[in-house]
């Protein structure tokens, strides 16, 4: 392209300004208008996401500290052997609601707050894509966390281990509602955590800045979208597992029940295959956060950009194939432990990749030691340790040694604090004035520093001495003299110090820190979006990027942005909107509308979690009612909120570009979000399949169907296959007739797919029950009636799906252009369809062609 | 105005993807065989089990070269030969740089299956 074409590209940089300056008058005084937030009690209705961002992350810190005061109650009763002051039962109780409310309310929310807070304004986008989903993720795991926590209060906290291993956990061995109280209360979040995923995965891929190609997002934006794509494909396993054990702890399908064809070892596989990858989705989005904090601190680009993002993305996938490698004492052959060892150390390379960068990175400039470069020194520090254990028990025959003991407390603690906790420190300290326009103090900052580094060296190292003497791990007491004892006083000292640091933290944060949207400026003079003046609505307009570091490459942004001469300086619809740009080249392809505060999510969010908790307890009625009252308010939330339609023709957005505002089919944002929905779906019906695989495999041929279990004729899984087909081609011509406008034989033609949909679910049930196939009998039973019940689920949901569109089609919201929502059901109902076909082939072909049938 | 969908990533990470139906087949055919089989079979004179592993690791070796050296001959062909931050480069550097990672891992997960028995 010449000199000459280039400048007429709205967005080269030889291109002069999009829009011109001064800005027309009200201009700005709309935006502010568009963008305000809820005041008083009318807060809890807002969506923004700098304001969720922050109360997210508080809350998460919040939790943090709940959890680490239960390790505090745990090292009191250890300081001396024998000693009575918690008795095993609340010891159990502890360490269980400890390890999971710092794996699942902890470890995870908070980085998903880093990425509420940070994304939409490192991307230059307005707000998240789904400000009220972010919100309703929020609400439902503010609620749910709390009450999780409560339960100790009440003597009925899980306390079968972080990872609730069965046959501990199922009913014959803990028939209380502790465990329950794992499985729902948990398993709800998870559903949150995945919401979050889903936002930012949109965000990341359609609402960047003109210009920032996939080479200019910042790193941190990177590892935010391998976490959560990561969450996307571990998160389903763990939902699956924990769907498997309730079922099996409320109904008796025996999944994990040896007697009757279960496995235990089949939750291990499950529950690791989230397990390990968590480790990484907690450690990549902190050395994200590392790979911006130093630049900044030594003034220099991070050096060998690429190949840390090759690295991120390389631990995303090797992540996966980790998850055997804490089973290794399960009795799987050498061979399978070999494989996974292999990826062990294979993983370690692109984590080296990482820190040789950051070190060459300091190497090239001149390091700054402010607060938030002491905590990544910290974390070099105390990360590499716990990698260097890693590789120790990443060994097959050094992890047979120390299996279950201290050491792995030791270790598991290094990787986790140095690898997550202190950059999330770092993060807060160096986050913190982009919200408050102030720094926090450097003299509090230092103190808390020293504090938490000795504390936790002090604390954890010990433990992998006594790991290595002997002592396991779930104790709540050890006897005198086996040499533990100096050791375990030591680790109680450090936990008290290690605290002492938390709390100045704490206390800074009080004193220090006040939320203000005016901001304070580029604090520490970095280079990335983020620190361009920002307001409700983030940046005043949408700049053009020509680089990494747009701000260090051109000094007078920050100015230009703020006075309105970059893109979309205004709102174009009176409503909240954000520009909506190219996956790859981040080319501007339309503006959205996104959601502003209001109600129903908030209520959704309580009403979830209101019926996963009740549910809890057996109180079948009470959770009925919340659940009706989240299924009115999800329904009124995404019939007000989404899909708002052509609001106006297309306009310009500045630099001669006329955007439209409102897009259907793959280029809506709501597509992206149902297709990341899809791959959600998939991976949990990937675990399906594996269930059923794994059971014929521990089964054996002559085992699967049991002896005296027949399968119905082929006949019946052919019909109702037929009918799901059936159903398909109606959705595909429905497709044609909306195209023709013919809204309400379009809706007709939805709702008679749903009956032959439908229609082959029950087929398909009613022949696998006249065929006397149980689910409470055998694991084959259970394993198809886990199958049943995921497709009957599904066809719920098509259910709800079908009437919806039928309703938006009657109130005169669908027709040949709007028609986003008709788009997204039918990706989803695709899908539906081969899930259902597959379904079909594993209950009827597999056990004909694999087993004995 | 040329817009590139979302195909370039998928792209620069399917060498990964390879790795992980490798590491996913080799891992099932393993235990599969060894519970329905057991390890004392042959084909062509080979033992089952490390022939079909190293076979399956052969042709993962195989597509992820050709994934990175199809990379590499647009990238050479194309404007700068380097990692850029202009597109398609970066991806296409990415996806050379990802199909190494992949390699890497493919052969240092298949190895053991020359050192070790396959059903102990």
């Amino acid at each position: 392209m010449s000199p000459q074409e280039d400048r007429h590209d709205p967005l080269s940089p030889s291109a002069p300004l999009p829009n011109p300056a001064p800005r027309p008058p009200g201009e700005l005084e709309e935006l502010e208008r568009v963008w305000v937030r809820p005041k008083g009690w009318r807060m809890l209705s807002m969506v923004n996401n700098n304001w969720i961002g922050t109360i997210y992350i508080g809350m998460s810190l919040l939790i943090f500290v709940l959890a680490g005061s239960l390790a505090l109650l745990m090292r009191a009763q250890l300081i001396v052997p024998n000693n009575d002051l918690i008795g095993y039962d609340l010891y159990n109780q502890l360490f269980t609601t400890h390890g999971t409310m710092m794996m699942f309310l902890f470890a995870v929310p908070v980085v998903e707050a880093f990425a509420v807070y940070l994304l939409p304004a490192l991307l230059g986008a307005r707000d998240l894509p789904f400000p009220r989903l972010g919100a309703f993720a929020f609400w439902a795991y503010a609620v749910g966390s709390l009450a999780f926590f409560s339960s100790i209060f009440f003597g009925i906290a899980p306390d079968g281990g972080w990872f609730i291993y069965p046959p501990l956990t199922s009913t014959r061995y803990s028939p209380g509602v502790n465990i329950d109280m794992w499985l729902l209360g948990i398993g709800f979040i998870e559903i949150s955590a995945i919401a979050g995923a889903i936002e930012i995965i949109v965000g990341v891929f359609r609402t960047r800045a003109p210009g920032m190609t996939l080479a200019r997002m910042p790193v941190l934006v990177w590892a935010f979208l391998v976490f959560a794509v990561m969450i996307v494909f571990a998160f389903p396993a763990v939902i699956w597992a924990t769907i498997l054990l309730e079922l099996e702890r409320a109904f008796d399908w025996p999944f994990y029940i040896v007697d009757r064809g279960g496995d235990p070892l089949l939750w291990q596989h499950l529950f690791w295959f989230f397990g390990h990858p968590e480790v990484y989705i907690i450690f990549l989005p902190a050395a994200g956060m590392v790979s911006m904090i130093i630049p900044t601190m030594v003034g220099k680009p991070l050096v060998g950009y690429g190949l840390v993002v090759v690295a991120l993305v390389a631990t995303g996938f090797l992540s996966f194939g980790l998850w055997v490698h804490h089973m290794y004492a399960t009795g799987i052959p050498n061979l399978s432990l070999a494989f996974f060892s292999g990826a062990s150390f294979a993983v370690s390379v692109p984590t080296g990749i990482q820190v040789f960068a950051w070190i060459a990175t300091i190497a090239t400039g001149k390091m700054r030691l402010e607060v938030p470069m002491l905590f990544i020194l910290g974390f070099l520090f105390i990360f590499v340790l716990g990698g260097l254990t890693g590789v120790m028990v990443a060994i097959v025959p050094f992890d047979w040694q120390v299996h279950d003991t201290y050491f792995i407390v030791a270790h598991l603690h290094y990787v986790l604090i140095g690898g997550m906790v202190f950059p999330v420190f770092a993060g807060i300290y160096y986050w913190a004035p982009n919200a408050s326009g102030k720094k926090m103090s450097h003299r509090l900052g230092c103190w808390a520093f020293w504090l938490l580094f000795i504390g936790i060296n002090l604390t954890f190292f010990p433990m992998h001495i006594s790991g290595l003497i002997g002592m396991p791990r779930r104790v709540y007491t050890y006897p005198e003299g086996m040499g533990l004892e100096l050791w375990n006083l030591l680790s109680t000292i450090g936990a008290v110090v290690a605290a002492a640091g938390v709390a100045v933290v704490l206390f800074d944060l009080a004193r220090n820190f006040r939320m203000g949207m005016s901001g304070g400026g580029n604090i520490w003079g970095a280079g990335t979006l983020e620190w361009l003046p920002q307001g409700n609505y983030a940046a005043r307009s949408i700049p053009r990027i020509h680089s990494r570091e747009p701000l260090w490459d051109d000094p007078d942004l920050a100015d230009k942005v703020k006075e309105g001469r970059y893109f979309l300086p205004g709102s174009l619809t009176g409503r909240r909107e954000t520009l909506v740009t190219s996956p790859t080249h981040a080319i501007p392809q339309f503006v959205a509308v996104i959601g502003s505060p209001g109600w129903a999510h908030l209520i959704a969010a309580l009403g979830t979690a209101g019926f996963f908790l009740s549910l809890t307890f057996k109180l079948v009625w009470v959770a009925g009612a919340f659940g009706v009252v989240g299924f009115i308010a999800m329904l009124r939330w995404v019939w007000t909120g989404t899909d708002v339609g052509p609001l106006r023709p297309p306009a310009d957005i500045g630099g001669g570009l006329r955007l439209p505002v409102y897009a259907s089919g793959r280029d809506s944002l709501g597509w992206w979000a149902m297709l990341t929905l899809v791959l959600v779906d998939s991976a949990a019906f990937a675990s399906l399949i594996f269930t059923h695989a794994f059971l014929w495999l521990v089964n054996g041929p002559a085992g699967w169907p049991p002896p005296g279990t027949s399968l119905p004729g082929l006949a019946w899984p052919l019909g109702a296959g037929l009918l799901v087909l059936a159903g398909a081609g109606l959705i595909w011509l429905s497709d044609r007739v909306l195209r023709q406008g013919r809204r309400r034989a379009m809706a007709l033609l939805v709702l008679a797919a749903l009956v032959v949909h439908l229609g082959g679910l029950v087929v398909d049930f009613g022949a696998i029950w006249a065929a006397g196939i149980r689910p409470t009998w055998h694991a084959f039973g259970a394993s198809v009636f886990a199958n049943l019940f995921w497709q009957g689920f599904h066809g719920a949901v098509l259910l709800i799906m079908a009437i919806y569109l039928a309703a938006r089609s009657f109130a005169g919201r669908l027709d040949p252009v709007w028609r986003a929502s008709f788009d997204n059901v039918r990706l989803f109902w695709s899908y539906c369809v081969v899930q259902a076909l597959v379904g079909l082939a594993l209950t009827h072909l597999f056990p004909r062609l694999a087993g004995g049938a | 105005m040329k817009v590139a969908g979302f195909s370039p990533v998928l792209g620069a990470v399917s060498a990964m993807l390879v790795w992980a139906a490798h590491f996913l087949v080799i891992y099932t055919v393993q235990a599969t065989l060894c519970v329905r089989i057991g390890s004392g079979h042959e084909v062509l004179g080979l033992p089952l089990i490390p022939a079909t592993v190293l076979g399956l690791t052969a042709a993962a070796l195989v597509v992820v070269v050709i994934i990175g050296l199809r990379a590499r001959n647009r990238l050479v062909s194309g404007m700068s030969g380097q990692e850029g931050e202009d597109e398609p480069q970066f991806t296409l550097w990415m996806t050379m740089a990802i199909a190494l990672v992949s390699a890497l891992a493919i052969v240092w997960e298949a190895v053991p299956v020359l050192i070790l028995p396959p059903c102990a």
